[in-house]
């Protein structure tokens, strides 16, 4: 894609919700069949400590409408001025219809609303705030930008491989038209990779059967349905770390900035090592790499990074005028980053989900 | 610091814990990078960071974009991941 960019539209609102299920890695060592050997080795490289899971039954849109909720409650932005509701998530409600539409009726916005869904992961944020400034760009006043998973709908219950790194979360984001700055995007995908992170079987390519629901041994000693997501470790790692650093360094110069002008890199939480690795090869202080999303939540998927910003930064983004750089990357292949400025916005600290909403 | 032994013990120790057959009795043409999974690379590749700052004074990041991808890894062999560690510290004392 050519770099876009955009004036005058900023992100107002961010609010972020997880599972109300704190989960010790610990504590699962049974369930995955960790010994203390393989327990210690995945902690060591990968840095787990705990993870936010759902309850059974409760959706992405539920934390979601949980977030939106938040930002309704304790701002001055009212329900009636938003005209677009994306959803960005890979665990919608139904395969059909689109769960945004849903959600239209479940926060009682107008019926004028356009809503629909996005099926994207980990660089789904990006993707999404890209199409909610492209609505507002073409003269939407607010778009409310949904993005999460619940990633028990796609991850296989003693699938020690990737189960143990996701944690379930929803966040809503206000995008309105406002003085500010100049945003920058840029978005990439490249198919050839899609067998490297895929849920092989569920689709029309190839249908549900009753085998496809049988857990079995891999190759890889995960234990998994077909039906549940496939990721190649040394691939997507790869794929990381030759994608990313040139994204950020593109992304930057079209801004006209220099690392050192930008406040925070905020980047999809997917493993300590390769955050730490992207922040050496672009040569930036560490301190503007938070990178402990992934450890205290889990992977929270497109929600990664407002998960960050509500999670570890809600103090800075609450009070202060930031120049971040944001980049997300994964299923698809696709991976895209953007340089915004972020001024005062409301951005409480991460709830948990409650029952009763 | 004889480089082929800091990447033998570092061998060795990640295998403490996977238990690889083949890793018991490393050479130099042991397909290293088929041998272990991702996690394993990884922890490799920490275990080298950590003995070359031990051994150097300096932190060296050991992955590059090519660490992983199986064409091209600096992870194929012993030989090979020698010849890119030796790169790489003269990369970083210049």
């Amino acid at each position: 894609m050519s770099q876009i960019s955009f004036a005058n539209i900023a992100i107002t609102a961010m609010a972020t919700t997880v599972g109300n299920n704190i989960i010790e890695l610990e504590d699962e060592k049974e369930r995955f069949g960790f010994d203390d050997d393989s327990f210690s080795r995945l902690q060591r490289s990968i840095g787990l400590k705990t993870r936010y899971i759902a309850d059974e039954g409760v959706c992405a849109s539920d934390l979601c409408v949980q977030s939106a909720e938040n930002i309704f409650a304790n701002t001055e932005i009212i329900k009636e001025e938003i005209e677009a509701i994306l959803f960005v998530t890979q665990s919608p409600d139904y395969k059909a219809p689109s769960t945004a539409i849903i959600m239209q009726d479940r926060l009682g916005l107008p019926k004028s609303c356009a809503a629909f869904d996005i099926n994207l992961g980990c660089s789904g944020f990006i993707y999404g705030l890209f199409t909610a400034f492209s609505y507002v760009n073409s003269g939407m006043k607010k778009v409310l930008l949904c993005v999460g998973d619940v990633n028990s709908y796609f991850s296989g219950e003693r699938d020690k491989i990737f189960t143990p790194l996701m944690g379930d979360a929803g966040s809503a984001i206000i995008i309105e038209k406002k003085d500010a700055p100049r945003s920058f995007f840029s978005l990439y995908s490249d198919g050839s990779g899609y067998k490297h992170l895929i849920v092989p079987t569920g689709g029309a390519r190839t249908p549900s059967t009753p085998e496809t629901l049988i857990p079995k041994e891999r190759e890889d000693g995960g234990i998994r349905r077909d039906e549940d997501l496939f990721m190649d470790g040394k691939e997507v790692f790869n794929f990381a770390i030759k994608t990313v650093p040139p994204l950020i360094k593109e992304i930057v110069e079209f801004a006209g900035k220099e690392n050192d002008e930008i406040d925070y890199f905020v980047l999809h939480q997917a493993n300590p090592y390769i955050l730490k690795t992207i922040a050496s090869r672009l040569k930036v202080e560490k301190e503007k790499v938070p990178l402990e999303t992934g450890q205290i939540y889990g992977n929270q998927n497109a929600a990664s990074i407002p998960g960050t910003i509500n999670g570890f930064l809600s103090d800075e983004f609450s009070s202060k005028k930031l120049t971040i750089a944001i980049a997300g990357f994964g299923i698809g292949l696709s991976w895209g980053g953007a340089v915004i400025q972020m001024d005062n916005i409301y951005a409480p600290k991460t709830e948990l989900y409650k029952k009763e909403l | 610091m004889n480089l082929k032994t800091i990447i033998l013990k570092a061998v060795k120790d990640v295998n403490e814990q996977l238990q690889i057959d083949e890793l018991e009795n490393i050479h130099e043409e042991t397909p290293l990078f088929e041998l272990l999974d991702s996690l394993g690379t990884l922890d490799l590749i920490l275990e080298l960071e950590s003995s070359l700052e031990e051994h150097t004074g300096e932190y060296i990041a050991v992955a590059n974009e090519e660490s992983m991808d199986k064409n091209n890894t600096p992870f194929k062999t012993i030989v090979t991941l020698e010849t890119y560690l030796l790169q790489r510290i003269a990369d970083e004392s210049n």
